[in-house]
């Protein structure tokens, strides 16, 4: 008993330290909106996000369409909602991906050093030697278009950042008196790197997927834009501003551009604050 | 009284290559331990001095396997199975020792793990050498607990809860819950302050006088090594250059380096004027010990001899238990 005690007053006191950083409870509070605004999208809309009606093209913003229409009498607020349901899900599946495999190169670089540190260091210098953008449209382009290839692509160009974090927390945890007595009665390597050093290393991943999936969102959305996203016919934020490439619809149809776009920016916009005071709570330092 | 060597040392080296430039070319050899060799008997404290850098922490590591040495040989008298060379062992065999041979390191604070509870820290080890189920794990932990006076009800708290004493008795007793029948100390009183460390000091001789325990006691404080031991070696880069009995060591210490030491003890008394052998200059570099006897840069006493001869551990003259390694000490061919 006494042991949840602690931990969840700790948790209390981590908490009531956030409440006083005002921007962080205001992103977190625009993410839980968002969030819970796409995850219930059927309760809100009662329209389909795919439902063709060719007799109401492009009408403006009305009592029946909330955010207007779009060039195929599509229904542009439930297509956000919908949309952000898998833009949401790409970003945050997209930086689990990516912390994982950092997480899982850096605990094993740091722990175990020598050639296998050295070949993963080389590894991620190559990565990052190459433009994030460029490297995703040709994978893209090679494994085709796709929900799942678009989040093994972020979580394969994006590992770098969690991997160096969580590698400079091993070279230095490893040397901690409390992993070599755990050597010395006899735990193997495994549950020492990831029972005993990890949970040691992992706070500061948990601040960088918040800041990854914000950026991950804004990366779906100019794929999509550019029609290298997701098949076009699924709505994602990326794909409903993709109808937006010609200068008339720039021009003369704002809902179509603005509403999503405005969408984007809010949500990036909540992420970050609430990622950022994360931060400031878990390491002071930075 | 017959006394049975518990572990037995032979010529033990570990050197650290020193590496430079992009392929890690081989320019040199840090001699962190340089051929020790000592035996120490069932249930006795072996102390073990030297000023930091000798190669105290590399050894009691290299005793532990902690840290691969690069030769020599680590005879370990087992009760059930008899004498065997704990360097070359099969992974299963190897496992068995860790149960054998425990270690408890200097810091308290960073010998346990801030994001677990003290009782993970026990269970982990009886866990992982399958010692008791669940219940009966819980009886072990309650028991260790009460030995070394810390209400068991504490046990479910983090290690930031303890302070540094109770943390070193946490660790002292994290050693010991896995039965082992040597504990290697390396200092483990240095980063105490003084009134916990004559607690801590005291626990561990009760804990040895009842559960029959063999210690190595690692330090660089004398008066403490003086108080824990039954013999002390003491080490200067990386080499043993005297070993006695503690009682013998301090009254009739032979090696000018031992000289220095022990006249560098504090002593209580007022009318006393101290007699101090301050030593001259800094210890050598372990990459390129001086030639002949290690010591010869900084004696006061250094002939030519010392800087071309290399001096051996031999036996004192009319003395039974007293080695030491000097040009300058009549000693015994054996």
């Amino acid at each position: 008993m006494k042991s949840v005690t602690t931990r969840s007053s700790i948790v209390q006191k981590q908490w009531s330290n956030l409440k006083r950083n005002r921007l962080a409870v205001f992103g977190l509070f625009i993410i839980v909106v968002l969030g819970l605004a796409t995850i219930f999208a059927d309760l809100l809309t009662s329209y389909s996000p795919n439902g063709v009606d060719l007799s109401n093209r492009v009408q403006p913003p009305s009592t029946e369409h909330f955010l207007g229409t779009d060039k195929l009498g599509r229904d542009v607020f439930s297509r956000v909602l919908y949309g952000g349901r898998l833009s949401i899900t790409i970003g945050l599946c997209g930086a689990l991906g990516a912390a994982f495999l950092g997480v899982i190169f850096g605990s094993i670089g740091g722990y175990f050093g020598g050639w296998v540190d050295r070949i993963l260091l080389r590894l991620s210098e190559v990565v990052m030697s190459f433009p994030a953008l460029v490297l995703i449209m040709i994978f893209i382009a090679i494994f085709g278009q796709d929900v799942f290839n678009l989040i093994i692509v972020f979580a394969v160009t994006g590992w770098i950042g969690e991997y160096r974090l969580v590698r400079g927390r091993f070279l230095s945890l490893k040397n901690e008196y409390f992993v070599e007595s755990c050597r010395a009665y006899g735990m193997s390597n495994l549950r020492i790197i990831f029972g005993q050093i990890l949970p040691n290393a992992i706070t500061p991943v948990i601040v960088s997927v918040t800041l990854a999936t914000a950026l991950y969102v804004i990366a779906e959305a100019g794929l999509g834009y550019l029609g290298l996203g997701v098949p076009p016919t699924t709505p994602t934020w990326g794909n409903i501003l993709n109808s937006a490439q010609s200068i008339d619809v720039v021009r003369e149809y704002w809902w179509l551009w603005l509403f999503p776009g405005s969408v984007i920016s809010l949500f990036v916009l909540g992420v970050n604050t609430f990622g950022d005071g994360l931060r400031d709570l878990i390491d002071p330092n930075q | 009284m017959e006394k049975e060597i518990k572990l037995e040392i032979k010529e033990l080296k570990k050197y650290y290559p020193v590496l430079k430039g992009a392929f890690k070319k081989v320019v040199g050899q840090v001699k962190a331990v340089d051929g020790v060799s000592f035996s120490v008997n069932k249930g006795e404290t072996f102390g073990i001095v030297g000023e930091s850098g000798c190669g105290k922490t590399t050894l009691g590591k290299c005793l532990v396997n902690l840290q691969n040495p690069s030769s020599g040989e680590l005879l370990y008298n087992d009760t059930e199975t008899g004498v065997k060379n704990a360097l070359n062992l099969s992974k299963k065999e190897s496992f068995k020792m860790r149960k054998k041979i425990q270690i408890v390191f200097q810091d308290p604070y960073s010998s346990l793990n801030p994001l677990k509870t003290v009782y993970s820290a026990f269970e982990e080890p009886l866990k992982i050498h399958k010692m008791g189920d669940k219940s009966k794990r819980k009886k072990i932990i309650t028991e260790i607990f009460e030995l070394i006076n810390l209400k068991p009800e504490f046990m479910h708290r983090y290690p930031h809860e303890f302070s540094g004493g109770q943390r070193q008795r946490i660790c002292i007793a994290r050693a010991l819950c896995i039965e082992p029948e040597i504990i290697i100390c390396d200092e483990p009183v240095s980063s105490l302050d003084v009134s916990v460390q004559a607690q801590i000091l005291n626990l561990l001789k009760d804990l040895q006088e009842q559960k029959e325990l063999t210690y190595i006691f690692i330090a660089h404080d004398l008066s403490i090594v003086e108080y824990m031991s039954d013999r002390i070696a003491v080490m200067y880069l990386g080499k043993i250059v005297e070993l006695a009995d503690a009682k013998l060591l301090y009254k009739t210490c032979k090696h000018p380096y031992t000289e220095a030491l022990v006249s560098a003890i504090p002593t209580p008394d007022f009318d006393k004027e101290p007699i101090r052998n301050v030593m001259k200059g800094d210890l050598p570099s372990p990459i390129n010990p001086p030639n002949g006897c290690s010591f010869h840069t900084r004696c006061p006493l250094a002939e030519e001899r010392c800087k071309i001869e290399e001096p051996n551990l031999k036996r004192v003259k009319g003395s039974e238990n007293h080695y030491v390694a000097c040009h300058l000490v009549s000693t015994v061919e054996e």
